[in-house]
C-alpha cells in the first residue's frame, strides 16, 4: 500500500533521511525504531508531505512525493503528530470535529465518532472541555482520535506514548491494535522499543538516516545484537 | 453532539437580532449631539474591531497594519465620489472589493512569516501605506480630501444636521460583521481557521490548507475594514493620511476585539462598548491639561484587564453561564 524508494531529505544541509526504502503492506502494523535523532520523525514526516524530499513515494500506486500536505492527507494518510499537538484552545468535540472536517461534503463524516468512543470512552465524558485541560494520556487519545475521524487508510503514528504514565501505554498500545484490526493499516514510530515491537508485525531499524535492519518485529526484538548496537540499550 | 451546537447556535443568533434592536432604538430618547456622535464611533469600532478579529481572532494573525485598509477604503469611496460622482452606497462595496484585495496583496509575503514575524510585517506594511498617500498628490497628498456635500441623500450617506441616518449606517456595519463572524464560527472555514491559529502543523496534518485559510481569512476582514474606512469618510467629510492611515488606527482597530476577547462574536462589541467611551470621555474631562491623564487611565484599564481577565471581558459573561450551566 505504501512504498519508499531511496528517499532522503535533509535539515539545511543535515542529511536526516538517506536512501530510504520501506514498505507498508494493508492491513500491517509496521514499527520503526531507532535512537533519537536517527530520522523516524522525519520519515514520518516526509510521507506526509511536510518536509521536502528526493526518491520515490508511492501509496496504492499513486506517486505522492512534492505533493501539497492537504492532499496527502485527502488519499487517506493521517500522521498523528509528535507530542500530539491537540488544537489547545477548542474543546474536545471541536477537535474531533476538525479531524471530520478533513473528509470533504460527505454526510457521513460523524460516523467514525462512535468507533472513537468506543476506543477511549474517557473522551466521551469530556466533550465540552477544553483539550488542554485534559491529562496526556487523555490528550493522546485526543489526537488518534482525531486522526480516525479523517477515516484513515493508513494511520502514522509518531512517539503515542511520549509523556504518558505506564498504566495507559498499554491501554494505547491496544487500542492501536484494535484500529488495526477494523482495517486500518499502521505506521508507528516508537522509542519504547520491546512494547512496540510486541504490537508489530514487521518493523525497521533506522541509524542516521539509514535503514540498518529489517524483519518480522519477533525477529528484531530477539537479536540482542540489534539492541546493543543500533538502539543503545 | 451537534444538537448542542444547533441550539447555541441559535440561541446567538436570538441574542444578536436583540442587541442590534436594541442599539436601532438606542439613539431615539437621545437628542444631544455629542453622545450621538460618541454612539456611532463606538458601533464604527465595533465592526471594525470585528473584522479584524475575523482575521486576528478566528485566524490568529495579529495584524497591526489594519489602518491601510481603513485608510485605502475611506480614500476609494471618497475619489470614487468626488471625481466619478458616484454614492457611497455603491463606492463602499468597491472600496471594500479593493481592500479584500489589498490584503491578499499583502497576505503573499506576509504569510510566509508567523506568528511575531507576521505581526511586525503588518507594521511596516501600515507604514508603508501611510507615506505613500502622504506623498501622491492625485489623492491630495498631506492636504487629503474634503468630501463636498451634494445635498441630503441616504445613497451618498449625506445629511447636513442629523446623526441618525449615520448611527444606522453603522449600527448595519456591525450587524453585517456579526453576521460574518457567526457564519464563519459554524462553517467548516472557521474549524479550519481556529485550526490554523492554535496549531498550524497539526491543521495541516488534518488537511487543512494552512496558507489559503489565512488568504482568505484576510481578504475577508479587509473587505470589512475597507467598508468601514468609507463609511467613516463620509461621515466625517475630510480624509487625510493623518486621520486614516497612521499607525495608531492599526491599534486603535485591534484593542476592543482584544479588551473584549479575541477570537469571540461579541468580544469586539463589548470591547467597543467599554472601550471607546472610556476613551472619548477621558480625554473630554481630563485630556487637554498636557499631562496625559486620559491616556494614563486608559491604559490602566487596558492592563486592568490583561491582568484581570486575559481572555477578555466577554470571559465574564461566560463564568456566569458555566455557573448556570452547572446549577442545572
Amino acid at each position: 500500500m505504501l512504498r519508499l524508494e531511496g528517499v532522503a531529505a535533509s535539515y539545511r544541509g543535515l542529511k536526516a533521511l538517506q536512501g530510504v526504502s520501506i514498505t507498508v503492506a494493508r492491513g500491517e502494523i509496521v514499527a520503526v525504531v531507532g535512537a533519537n535523532g536517527a530520522g523516524k520523525s522525519t520519515l514520518l514526516k516526509a510521507i506526509a508531505g511536510l518536509v521536502a524530499t528526493t526518491g520515490a513515494i508511492e501509496f496504492d500506486g499513486t506517486p505522492i512525493a512534492g505533493m501539497a500536505p492537504h492532499r496527502i492527507a485527502r488519499l487517506g494518510i493521517n500522521l498523528v503528530p509528535e507530542g500530539r499537538r491537540l488544537f489547545p484552545r477548542l474543546s474536545v468535540q471541536d477537535n474531533l470535529r476538525l479531524g471530520a472536517y478533513a473528509r470533504r461534503g460527505e454526510t457521513d463524516r460523524m460516523k467514525p465518532l462512535d468507533l472513537v468512543f468506543a476506543l477511549f470512552p474517557r473522551l466521551s465524558e469530556r466533550l465540552a472541555q477544553r483539550a488542554e485541560t485534559l491529562s496526556g494520556g487523555e490528550q493522546q487519545m485526543l489526537a488518534i482520535g482525531r486522526a480516525l475521524m479523517t477515516q484513515p487508510r493508513l494511520l502514522m503514528l509518531d512517539e503515542p506514548s511520549q509523556g504518558i504514565m505506564p498504566r495507559l501505554v498499554d491501554d494505547i498500545l491496544a487500542a492501536i491494535t484494535r484500529i488495526r484490526d477494523l482495517g486500518v493499516t499502521i505506521l508507528l514510530v516508537e522509542q519504547r522499543l520491546a512494547e512496540s515491537l510486541a504490537i508489530a508485525d514487521r518493523a525497521y531499524v533506522l541509524q542516521t538516516g539509514r535503514v540498518v535492519m529489517e524483519g518480522r518485529a519477533a525477529d528484531i526484538a530477539a537479536d540482542d545484537g540489534v539492541r546493543r548496537a543500533y538502539l543503545g540499550m | 453532539m451537534d444538537n448542542d451546537i444547533l441550539r447555541r447556535r441559535r440561541r446567538e443568533l436570538i441574542t444578536g437580532v436583540i442587541v442590534l434592536a436594541a442599539l436601532a432604538m438606542l439613539p431615539l430618547p437621545i437628542a444631544d449631539v455629542y453622545t450621538r456622535n460618541l454612539l456611532i464611533i463606538t458601533l464604527l469600532y465595533a465592526g471594525l474591531a470585528q473584522a479584524w478579529n475575523i482575521l486576528g481572532g478566528y485566524c490568529g494573525q495579529i495584524s497591526l497594519g489594519h489602518a491601510i485598509y481603513f485608510g485605502v477604503g475611506c480614500y476609494v469611496s471618497t475619489l470614487l465620489y468626488v471625481r466619478l460622482g458616484i454614492p457611497v452606497a455603491f463606492g463602499l462595496f468597491a472600496a471594500g472589493a479593493v481592500c479584500g484585495a489589498l490584503a491578499l496583496l499583502v497576505g503573499w509575503p506576509c504569510f510566509r512569516l508567523s506568528g511575531h514575524y507576521y505581526a511586525v510585517a503588518t507594521v511596516v506594511v501600515g507604514e508603508i501605506g501611510y507615506l505613500l498617500f502622504l506623498n501622491w498628490d492625485f489623492v491630495g497628498a498631506a492636504t487629503g480630501i474634503y468630501v463636498p456635500f451634494k445635498g441630503e441623500s441616504w445613497l451618498a450617506l449625506q445629511f447636513r444636521t442629523q446623526k441618525l441616518p449615520y448611527h444606522y449606517a453603522m449600527l448595519a456595519f456591525v450587524a453585517a460583521t456579526w453576521i460574518a463572524a457567526w457564519v464563519i464560527e459554524g462553517s467548516r472555514w472557521g474549524f479550519s481557521w481556529r485550526a490554523v491559529r492554535d496549531d498550524a502543523v497539526a491543521a495541516r496534518s488534518l488537511g487543512v490548507r494552512v496558507f489559503a485559510s489565512k488568504m482568505a481569512a484576510a481578504a475577508i476582514s479587509g473587505f470589512f475594514t475597507g467598508v468601514g474606512g468609507a463609511l467613516f469618510a463620509q461621515y466625517v467629510g475630510y480624509i487625510d493620511p493623518d486621520s486614516v492611515l497612521a499607525g495608531t488606527f492599526s491599534i486603535l482597530i485591534a484593542l476592543p476585539a482584544v479588551l473584549g476577547g479575541v477570537g469571540t462574536l461579541w468580544g469586539p462589541l463589548i470591547g467597543a462598548v467599554v472601550l471607546i467611551p472610556v476613551s472619548e470621555l477621558s480625554r473630554s474631562y481630563l485630556g487637554g491639561s498636557g499631562r496625559g491623564v486620559d491616556l494614563m487611565i486608559y491604559g490602566g484599564l487596558i492592563v486592568l484587564v490583561a491582568l484581570a481577565r486575559p481572555q477578555g471581558l466577554v470571559s465574564l459573561l461566560g463564568l456566569r453561564r458555566r455557573a448556570h450551566e452547572n446549577a442545572a
